[in-house]
């Protein structure tokens, strides 16, 4: 595969000169999809060294796995599964570690002190924008991931369902549970986030 | 096209509160079917706190959209994923410091190596051949890879049957 086509190539067509090892085709999928890949885990996991590790890891499967990517499947809808699984493992790990006793300094490390959540503070967007994401913190991983990929990425339902794996009518009540808890958490500033 | 106002659309169906909200959120994520969406258009006609749920949403999502970004993944990254591609694309996994003619020349020499001793091994343990053997070079081939057996191999002429 040479220089001048592939930025035009379909991902599927790319994968399949992956599967060959052709370089350059990584660079092109790579450069095409890894902002996406490291911004939902970016949300969805709170820190940069974790988005990093989900970034490489969901490439790395793609190197791995590019042999027996079927044509006929749609790449992204593979990607999006990878990166919520990805996430989901790396939330559950993250987990088992506070429940063995350990800590998780990065989770700790990126939220808010609990004085810098006084409602003058908040009033700098910068602190909003900390308050939202430190809600985002506190759902469940899969409210967390669905939210991410509904509101912050724009994927409709059926892409959703197909990225959780469930239904769409799973995916309507995992948004509605994750809408209303955020609207809990936010609610004493919701003179802030409604601020055109 | 604006909704058509609930009050005056007698033909909708109702809607409680629960599927109001569900319907709400799922409009943010695409359209609604025009029936599911006469009914909550009807719905929140007339009820208040799915309204107020309705607009706390949307400028929730808009609050999310409006984060900034966050710094593209390190270059490192893309670094670490080329160099593991060679064995990701079915080429074989080799010692780096041995050349690809060397290591053709160790598995040959290897090969020699174990059909010669089966060869010497033969020949001194055996009995005495009959007159009737083959010892051409088909049955010393056979024999160095393994050929001769009790099922299978190479039978000899006027063997034990």
């Amino acid at each position: 595969m040479t220089g001048p086509d592939l930025p035009t190539t379909s991902d599927e067509l790319l994968v399949a000169a992956l599967a060959r090892g052709d370089k350059q085709a990584l660079a092109v999928l790579y450069h095409r999809h890894s902002t996406f890949v490291h911004r939902v885990a970016w949300r969805t996991l709170g820190d940069g060294e974790a988005a990093r590790d989900v970034t490489q890891s969901v490439f790395e499967g793609l190197i791995d796995g590019a042999r027996h990517f079927r044509p006929q499947a749609r790449f992204t809808t593979w990607l999006h599964r990878v990166v919520v699984n990805r996430c989901l493992h790396h939330l559950e790990r993250a987990e088992h570690r506070l429940r063995e006793g350990g800590h998780d300094d990065a989770a700790l490390e990126r939220r808010p002190a609990p004085e810098a959540a006084s409602p003058e503070r908040l009033l700098a967007g910068k602190e909003l924008g900390a308050a939202i994401e430190r809600a985002l913190a506190d759902l469940p991983p899969r409210q967390r991931l669905a939210i991410v990929l509904a509101d912050v990425e724009g994927l409709d339902q059926r892409g959703l369902a197909a990225a959780l794996e469930t239904s769409e009518g799973a995916v309507e009540s995992l948004l509605v549970r994750a809408r209303q808890r955020l609207r809990a958490t936010l609610g004493a500033l919701r003179a802030e986030w409604r601020r055109p | 096209m604006s909704p058509i106002p609930a009050f005056r659309d007698a033909a909708a169906p109702s809607m409680t509160c629960d599927d109001a909200v569900v319907a709400i959120s799922a409009a943010l994520s695409g359209p609604l079917t025009s029936t599911r969406r006469a009914a909550l258009d009807a719905h929140l006609g007339t009820c208040a706190a799915c309204v107020a749920f309705a607009e706390d949403a949307a400028a929730m999502r808009a609050a999310l959209q409006a984060l900034p970004p966050p710094p593209p993944p390190p270059d490192a990254v893309l670094d670490a994923l080329e160099a593991r591609l060679p064995r990701a694309a079915g080429a074989p996994v080799v010692h780096p410091s041995l050349p690809v003619a060397g290591r053709w020349g160790l598995a040959i020499a290897g090969g020699l190596g174990v059909a010669a001793g089966l060869l010497l091994g033969l020949l001194v343990l055996r009995p005495p051949a009959s007159p009737m053997e083959d010892t051409g070079d088909a049955a010393l081939l056979a024999l160095a890879f393994g050929g001769i057996g009790a099922e299978g191999g190479p039978r000899r002429p006027g063997g034990d049957e």
